[in-house]
């Protein structure tokens, strides 16, 4: 039977080195691209299509979607501040989902499932993050670390834990996406190794599970990147109204 | 919160390793990660549960202004 964790590695498919650094082209770089081929394509094709009062299919798809993603921002950023934001969070949210979704095709690759994927998008919201903080009250932003209404000898050992808890957030943000698509693709795969190695007469069970997991599958493709969108505005609002 | 945990540890052993102050250097962080994991749920179940008393109380309003009509 095939190894369960076999279809997440990548071998290179395109050598290319430049300086000395390693950038060979591979399953998951394709599958990136295709995601943002397909993210910018349909919503130029929407764009240049030009919008309608009467929303036709596709428009209303993507209205719905756009508008869950307002209704996230307004409610942990604030409806001033996060129109700013808006852009974003929509794009990190549609792209997220774009890729998960399309790792459920057959034969593709998740994306999601490398923890350097969203290693890098975890850690780049929370620079972003500190980037806001910084920006908006300047050095006062330090009091981040020192929560209202402690006493004064409690603050040598409130700033360490607030660190400890400011820094296992964009770890925890990326390990729950990348644990979540991992654990899936791989509950999926053993199922279809049993479903192949079975006769028939019993593989026709944990086959029947696979298309059922597929399902759910698709399901946690959705959750997951709505808990990392509205993770990531909780952070962003955080820093903006600073407690 | 065990990624915190896990993170504290990971702190103070990097202290440890550093300043050679073992082993106080991942006791101390183990014990600071706890506290801040636990400071991360007491924070998220703050919110929940101003999330669920602010819609009490709009149901409840809502149901008053019924009750009125």
């Amino acid at each position: 039977m095939e190894n369960p964790l076999h279809h997440f590695e990548l071998h290179p498919l395109i050598h290319l080195s430049v300086m000395g650094v390693d950038i060979s082209i591979n399953k998951a770089i394709i599958a990136m691209w295709i995601g943002l081929v397909v993210v910018f394509g349909l919503f130029m094709l929407i764009a240049n299509r030009g919008t309608q009062m009467v929303p036709g299919k596709l428009q209303s798809v993507f209205e719905i979607a756009l508008e869950f993603v307002k209704g996230m921002v307004d409610e942990f950023i604030g409806k001033e501040d996060g129109k700013r934001y808006f852009s974003f969070v929509a794009s990190l949210f549609i792209f997220i989902l774009t890729c998960n979704l399309i790792g459920l095709v057959p034969g593709s690759y998740t994306m999601t499932s490398q923890i350097a994927v969203t290693g890098a998008f975890s850690v780049g919201i929370f620079l972003m993050t500190l980037v806001i903080g910084f920006a908006r009250h300047g050095l006062h932003f330090m009091s981040i670390l020192v929560p209202p209404g402690i006493p004064k000898v409690m603050i040598p050992f409130m700033v360490p834990i607030e660190i400890i808890s400011m820094l296992a957030r964009p770890l925890s943000l990326s390990v729950r996406l990348f644990a979540n698509m991992t654990a899936g693709h791989t509950v999926l795969a053993v199922l279809f190794g049993l479903a192949m190695s079975a006769s028939l007469w019993i593989g026709w069970m944990p086959f029947g599970f696979t298309v059922i997991i597929n399902g759910l599958e698709i399901a946690i493709a959705f959750i997951q990147a709505y808990i990392f969108t509205t993770l990531t505005c909780v952070y962003i609002g955080d820093v903006i109204k600073l407690h | 919160m065990t990624v915190a945990t896990g993170l504290g540890a990971v702190m103070g052993y990097g202290i440890d390793y550093y300043f050679g102050t073992s082993p106080w250097g991942i006791a101390i962080g183990v014990v600071m990660g706890g506290a801040a994991g636990m400071l991360n749920v007491y924070r998220a179940a703050q919110s929940m549960t101003e999330e669920i008393e602010k819609n009490d109380r709009e149901s409840y309003n809502a149901k008053d202004k019924e009750d009125q009509n």
